[in-house]
């Protein structure tokens, strides 16, 4: 089975999986960027230090942590 | 030229001496025990010391500390760009987050919404967009709020994030700065006070530009100053 027959055979088996696929390909990804914005506020409040700093380094982790649920959510409702 | 560096008087009384012989007390060149004092901490003739944590002028902000920081370095003045700069990504974000509950009920009302689409989707897609429209909110004000210009007794530091993942470091010693220069124009510079302040340094050393920074002509006039008292110093 070369790649068109099993894109094919998906499609027929139900166009809602290919999505369901697609879209939790890009909502892994953007778990990464979210990993990335992160990692680089942790980096930022190191160059600029200011009492407010854990917070938006809190708000940060919160939204990467919103990408991961957002992730799961596509798994089971998807 | 006025005192912008007076320890131990209030406003008033700054003004008051404006008119006297150039002085410039910083605070680095006072003894510590005096520093530890209320009475001697530094004022500015039209600034009392400002720190709100997200404003984008602060003058002798407290507890802020950088990256490349001295022992006994104190920061002057820590600058953002201008609040009004940062309209374009709020009101983008405000439409991002009050679209969902306007657009769902007009398409669920219209019975533009394909039946076959399962309930669950919808359900995604809502949680998605927020997710994305959070996030872009978060890396723009990411960017605004660390994206900083700093002055120093003896340096300038221009710390800018052109993304999330680049950064870029500049500094210069106020010694080696040669002319200080402002430029604004335009109506809401005009009514809301914020410019671009151009600092030109000797030789082949980068030249520094705080762009959009509120209360471009104090700070050309702070800069003056701590130029006139490392002139001072390297006299000595």
């Amino acid at each position: 089975m070369n790649f068109e027959q099993l894109l094919a055979s998906l499609i027929n088996f139900s166009p809602f999986l290919l999505i369901k696929v697609l879209v939790l390909i890009l909502t892994f990804f953007y778990i990464l960027v979210a990993f990335v914005i992160f990692r680089q506020t942790s980096l930022m409040t190191k160059v600029v230090e200011a009492e407010v700093s854990s917070m938006i380094e809190l708000i940060t982790g919160v939204h990467f942590l919103s990408a991961i649920f957002v992730f799961i959510l596509g798994l089971v409702i998807l | 030229m006025p005192d912008i560096f007076t320890a131990g008087k209030s406003s008033s009384q700054v003004n008051n001496s404006s008119s006297s012989k150039r002085r410039a007390v910083l605070p680095i060149s006072k003894p510590k025990q005096e520093m530890s004092t209320p009475m001697s901490m530094p004022t500015i003739t039209n600034f009392q010391k400002k720190s709100a944590p997200f404003s984008s002028f602060q003058f002798m902000p407290e507890k802020i500390r950088f990256e490349t920081q001295e022992a006994g370095e104190q920061i002057i003045l820590l600058l953002r760009k201008h609040w009004i700069t940062t309209l374009p990504w709020i009101a983008s974000g405000l439409i991002l987050f009050i679209t969902p509950p306007i657009i769902f009920p007009i398409i669920g009302l219209s019975g533009m919404l394909p039946g076959f689409i399962p309930s669950g989707y919808l359900s995604f897609i809502f949680a998605g967009w927020y997710l994305l429209s959070f996030g872009f909110v978060l890396v723009n004000f990411i960017l605004w709020y660390f994206s900083v210009d700093i002055v120093t007794e003896e340096r300038i530091i221009d710390i800018s994030f052109s993304n999330i993942l680049y950064k870029k470091l500049s500094e210069t010693r106020i010694r080696k700065l040669e002319d200080v220069s402002m430029r604004t124009g335009g109506f809401i510079r005009s009514v809301l006070d914020f410019g671009d302040v151009h600092l030109q340094t000797a030789g082949n050393e980068e030249n520094f530009e705080f762009l959009a920074v509120p209360h471009p002509r104090e700070i050309v006039r702070i800069v003056n100053e701590l130029m006139g008292k490392e002139e001072e110093e390297g006299e000595k």
